[in-house]
């Protein structure tokens, strides 16, 4: 696997990349200076294998997938058209053998990437210097490697890559416990005694309205609620496990410091795995404008259609984002263009009133703009999916059928496919997972819960990570999922595992 | 009512480079209008250039 010795663009493509820029800037784009290195099929599939970064720490499962990819590319199964990093500057690579066309279709494409890195909230907390900040990690961990031996690092590695998705992607904008002040002594000081709450009531109805052993019981519960909550720790389940165990697993210095990085990495790569088919769409959006307006020559049009048309191809199995996310935008704009929003549009109920309404509100440039700088893809298809796209656009909800042992369309209803959409979006299609207690059977065990958001926990993948949380953590650990009033507990205690189910369901 | 609604309507023909609409109304300036209008609902994905287009760029001829 090789990494690419980088050269300045030729003269032609720097040309050609001031002219798309000029482009992009002139439809409003904003972007970091963008920077484009020129690199082989070899080199390319190399750097995405990194994750688009070209210096990075050495681990086995980069080789992996650059094997993965090199070989998708030599039978033709696959090709790598564009690779962009949310950096300032931005980096971005142009394959050699690509014709111009394709240059300045990747180009276009890229711009838009760029300027949604920027302006989407979801990127804002992101590091802009992250290609430096990667390549340190990587310094950092071969340092460790030569101290502490390669095989003991890269297994402590594989334990913390395998709970890299066990984070809390919303902790960057909700404040979800404060943080202790070493002076705030009130703490120490005795609780208040629990009183449940009164209904007003005149004197003569007060023991009607608030009966006193319903009161007795009810300050009861909430005392043993306290007093459960006083001795759990944490005291509210924790999504962040990775931070969690940061906190309090018994990590040397050297696991600590590595833990922080992945965690720091998994937090820079989340907004793009939460907004996938938006920045697609979006990337998508203006190299097809751009292109169609100004950027062709004639003699391009059919490789460009033939190479947008194979970007945009719809699978009857596989949600295709590119699409999706493009013609989602469409969409909207010529919505917000037709004024089709709002109160009036929406109560109408003439059909034919409204195939035809168009106020020339002329405000969907604006309209997508926004929509970039403050949606996800959870709240874009939550707010923007309407049961006039879904038809248009024939999307269907398709499962896997035991008995034919083939999948099949399962629904066409609007409702359902938008809720398989909604479901496979939440915490990036990943399971909800949190530290319900750290001193589980007060023997220090961790307990961790898997709560069911539309995604279940796939059992094999539990058992792999519960043996890798156990290296980390040191003492047993169990998981608790619930599935159609079953209760199912995972442990590994450090040789062997067990699961133990129930129908009732704890509270 | 006014002279302006009074008026009969006319049909015209609107060119602009190779798209070309029809529209019924009362003015030239109506008809540029309208075909801005229509002609945006037939191409929704050039619905700014041709809002921004210039007056000059369209071709009116009265219908005979």
């Amino acid at each position: 696997m090789s990494v690419a010795h980088f050269e300045p663009l030729p003269q032609r493509l720097a040309d050609m990349q001031g002219e798309i820029e000029q482009y992009a800037r002139g439809y409003g784009l904003d972007f970091f200076t963008t920077i484009f290195e020129l690199i082989d099929a070899d080199e390319l599939n190399a750097i995405a294998a990194y994750g688009g970064f070209p210096t990075r720490y050495p681990h086995w499962r980069f080789g992996m997938e650059y094997e993965r990819l090199s070989k998708g590319y030599h039978y033709g199964l696959q090709k790598i058209y564009e690779l962009v990093i949310n950096n300032d500057p931005c980096y971005a690579y142009l394959m050699k053998s690509n014709d111009d066309v394709d240059q300045k279709l990747v180009m276009a494409h890229v711009y838009g990437h760029c300027d949604f890195f920027k302006n989407n909230q979801y990127f804002a907390h992101t590091s802009r210097k992250m290609m430096d900040e990667i390549a340190n990690h990587g310094n950092r961990i071969r340092r460790y490697m030569d101290r502490y031996g390669a095989d003991e690092v890269e297994e402590f590695i594989d334990s913390c890559l395998s709970i890299e998705d066990l984070i809390d992607v919303h902790s960057t904008f909700i404040k979800r416990r404060a943080r202790p002040n070493r002076y705030d002594f009130d703490g120490e000081k005795e609780a208040e005694p629990v009183s449940a709450g009164r209904f007003r009531a005149k004197e003569y109805m007060d023991s009607y309205i608030n009966p006193p052993h319903v009161l007795a019981a009810q300050a009861k519960q909430l005392e043993e609620s306290r007093k459960e909550k006083d001795t759990r720790f944490p005291a509210h389940p924790e999504r962040d496990v990775m931070l969690f165990l940061l906190e309090h697993a018994p990590l040397q210095a050297w696991q600590a410091d590595i833990l922080s990085m992945f965690r720091d990495e998994t937090y820079y790569f989340a907004p793009q795995a939460q907004t996938k088919i938006m920045n697609e769409g979006w990337a998508s959006y203006w190299h097809s404008t751009i292109m169609t307006r100004q950027g062709l020559l004639p003699a391009d049009v059919v490789n460009y259609c033939d190479h947008h048309a194979g970007t945009m191809a719809s699978s009857p199995t596989q949600l295709n984002p590119y699409k999706l996310g493009i013609e989602l935008l469409r969409d909207i704009e010529d919505r917000w263009n037709k004024g089709r929003f709002g109160k009036e549009y929406e109560e109408c109920d003439d059909r034919a009133a409204k195939r035809e309404w168009d106020t020339g509100a002329g405000l969907g440039r604006e309209k997508i703009f926004e929509v970039r700088r403050i949606h996800n893809d959870l709240t874009f298809i939550d707010t923007f999916l309407t049961i006039d796209f879904c038809r248009q656009h024939k999307l269907f909800q398709f499962g896997y059928n035991e008995d034919a042992d083939t999948y099949e369309i399962e629904s066409r209803e609007f409702p359902k496919i938008k809720q398989q959409l909604l479901y496979n979006l939440t915490n990036r299609g990943q399971p909800q997972i949190s530290v319900y207690e750290a001193n589980y059977k007060n023997r220090g065990e961790l307990f961790l819960q898997h709560q069911y958001d539309g995604v279940e926990l796939d059992m094999g993948r539990a058992r792999d990570t519960l043996a890798n949380v156990y290296r980390l953590w040191s003492r047993p650990v169990h998981i608790r999922t619930v599935l159609s009033d079953t209760e199912t507990i995972l442990s590994f205690d450090g040789t062997e595992h067990a699961i133990e189910q129930s129908e009732k369901v704890a509270s | 009512m006014n002279d302006e609604n009074t008026k009969a309507q006319q049909t015209y023909h609107v060119r602009v480079g190779h798209a070309r609409v029809s529209v019924q109304c009362q003015s030239r300036e109506q008809a540029i209008d309208l075909a801005r209008r229509k002609l945006s609902s037939e191409m929704p994905r050039l619905y700014d250039l041709i809002h921004q287009m210039d007056v000059q760029r369209f071709q009116i001829e009265p219908a005979t």
